[in-house]
């Protein structure tokens, strides 16, 4: 079941999308990275808008957002028909050309990941909805389509799953507005909105690399990722929102890496994307704290009085994050629901968390090394980041870090789960980790080619060395 | 010359040890894929919704008024297929899972009963549980589900 009529409405969305995003960013896209970013922007932005055109709009939300989207995209074409600018461009040599100025390592690399993708196609859409796929994210959309809006209720008497209503809703949105074109809800034909996912964090995981490592190793880092079975398999093809999630993740590396001297301020996709870490799962908030963290640590890698001045100058990024957790704490207000799945913080959830740290430990490592979902993936990433931390750029420390400090608190929350502790660790903590997978990719290859750097500058030393001295 | 032969071994003992980590990607990537795929392809589930649960789904929506709920009964603690019927019936007929032998008994069936004003009821199981059935239908089991499924008015 190819579902092409379900894909092209999927890119036709992805379209409206970007061209909200353009407007956004006051841009126009000027190759497929920066339209990918665009989408990006674009699609965080209306999931986070749906809760205030929500309560604007109680039955009609949804058709709003389409409205706002369609607008979006005919401006959009109208401004790229009077500009003439090919978005879509990637160069214009032809295929023999490309794959001459490539070179074979760069071709093989891009063969491995053209496999991956078919395969995640396949498998995308050939499998049906798994477990959280149906019975959260799909049955999400359900919902919002049929009432048209957010709402508070759920199934009647569900009174443990109607936490659900918690989770944020962007798949569920796009979910529905694929729905809401198709004219019926049928959970059969929600799949294909993955695959545009799935290429978009390829894009971005390349477009990171690419900022740190020569073409070819970018594109390496983007096979390691997508070769990874807890990646392109399993969950990743059952509808589950990790990988949105992973996308998004990904683009916030991108934007800061490239960190463009061109597109700052109000134009500056960083704060955009960070915020909309807090649009895809609920974990995004640790995520979200994780990047502002991460860029903070940058600056601050500068001296204090830098730190200070760019914050000065970030206020209208701060502004924008603020609206972003404003949106996402105020719907959560909204609904009072209570997530009994952690805690509470008392004395004894506490006391508990505590005694838990060494069995917590040792079942994440245990996830870290299984072959069959990671391959050699995390014990690689470990080496990686210590030579990082010897050989690396400031930028690549504080993506280290980033990378890390998400390992270890993802690993934490578990210290407080009210499910049978063994179980919720086996069944989630891979997931998260296929979040920061894409950090983790980058950081190997990074890694692979300062130590490269490091023996290529202390060879050359030593035989200017051995020259100079004339032992040579 | 010896400082120098050691940073040419170190280099290529890296470029080996990335020869193998990209060949274990490749492995374990490739096996993952085929396994997978194999899966999917035989027998693996294609649709969320099968043919047996549209079929009941029109069955139920025969008989029960749209804007109604019902009762979906489990002889067994069961939280997909139970569901499957929830998310399928929505939004025409609301359901409200009961899971328990004991909530059939007990006086929580006649409080929700009440409250939801619930006439029909479907009851899966080997045998299904009687809550209290006036009359019932035989409905197509869902693929995998042993027992019968039935659905039915309530007495009142």
């Amino acid at each position: 079941m190819l579902r092409l009529p379900e894909l092209g409405v999927a890119v036709l969305l992805a379209c409206g999308f970007a061209s909200a995003g353009e407007l956004l960013l006051a841009r126009r896209s000027r190759d497929v990275f920066s339209w990918n970013e665009s989408f990006l922007v674009g699609m965080g932005a209306a999931a986070s808008l749906l809760f205030p055109l929500s309560l604007l709009l109680p039955s009609s939300a949804l058709v709003a957002t389409l409205f706002l989207l369609a607008l979006a995209l005919f401006v959009g074409m109208g401004r790229h028909f009077v500009s003439r600018t090919a978005f879509w461009r990637l160069g214009t040599s032809s295929p023999r050309r490309l794959a001459i100025e490539f070179g074979a390592t760069s071709v093989f690399f891009a063969f491995l990941v053209g496999l991956a993708v078919l395969a995640f196609a396949t498998l995308n859409l050939r499998y049906s909805l798994l477990w959280d796929g149906f019975q959260i994210w799909a049955t999400k959309a359900g919902l919002l389509y049929h009432t048209g809006a957010l709402g508070k209720s759920w199934f009647p008497e569900e009174i443990y799953d109607s936490r659900i209503l918690n989770y944020p809703h962007l798949v569920p949105l796009y979910e529905a507005l694929l729905t809401l074109v198709r004219g019926r809800f049928d959970f059969n034909t929600l799949k294909p909105i993955f695959l545009l996912f799935y290429l978009s964090m390829s894009l971005s995981t390349c477009r990171a690399a690419r900022m740190l490592v020569e073409r070819r190793a970018a594109l390496a880092a983007v096979a390691l990722l997508v070769l990874l079975p807890a990646v392109s398999a399993g969950s990743s093809a059952g509808g589950y929102c990790d990988l949105p999630q992973a996308m998004y993740v990904a683009a916030v590396a991108a934007a800061c890496l490239a960190d463009s001297t061109e597109e700052r301020g109000w134009r500056s996709p960083v704060p955009w994307l960070i915020g909309s870490l807090l649009t895809v799962k609920s974990e995004g908030i640790i995520l979200f704290a994780i990047g502002i963290f991460a860029v903070a640590l940058f600056w601050l890698s500068g001296g204090l009085s830098i730190l200070w001045t760019q914050l000065r100058k970030a206020w209208r990024g701060i502004v924008i994050l603020t609206a972003f957790l404003t949106l996402r704490t105020a719907y959560l207000v909204w609904l009072q629901i209570k997530d009994t799945t952690y805690g509470p913080l008392d004395r004894e959830h506490l006391s508990r968390a505590f005694g838990r740290v060494a069995e917590v430990a040792s079942l994440c490592v245990r996830r870290l090394t299984e072959l069959p979902e990671w391959g050699f993936f995390w014990p690689v990433f470990v080496v990686a980041a210590l030579v990082i931390v010897f050989l690396g750029t400031a930028r690549e420390r504080c993506l280290v870090a980033a990378t890390a400090l998400a390992m270890s608190v993802y690993a934490a929350v578990f210290l407080f789960t009210n499910w049978e502790l063994a179980l919720h660790v086996e069944h989630a903590y891979n997931r998260l980790l296929q979040q920061v997978a894409p950090l983790a990719a980058v950081v190997i290859v990074a890694a692979y080619a300062r130590f490269q750097e490091h023996h290529t500058t202390a060879s050359a030393k030593l035989m200017a060395g051995v020259e100079a001295s004339g032992l040579r | 010359m010896t400082a120098t032969n050691s940073h040419s071994r170190s280099s290529i003992a890296v470029k080996a040890i990335a020869v193998v980590v990209v060949g274990g990607a490749v492995y374990f990537g490739a096996t993952s894929f085929a396994r997978e795929i194999e899966m999917a392809f035989q027998g693996g589930r294609v649709s969320v919704i099968s043919p047996q649960l549209t079929d009941g789904v029109l069955m139920v929506k025969r008989i029960a008024p749209s804007g109604s709920t019902i009762f979906y009964i489990s002889q067994t603690p069961e939280y997909w297929n139970s569901k499957l019927w929830q998310r399928a019936l929505y939004p025409d007929v609301a359901v409200i899972l009961i899971q328990t032998s004991v909530e059939v008994d007990g006086p929580r069936l006649k409080q929700l009963k009440e409250k939801y004003s619930v006439h029909y009821a479907l009851s899966v199981g080997d045998p299904p549980l009687d809550p209290g059935f006036r009359w019932h239908h035989s409905l197509p089991s869902l693929p995998g589900v042993g027992g019968q499924t039935w659905f039915g008015k309530l007495s009142e």
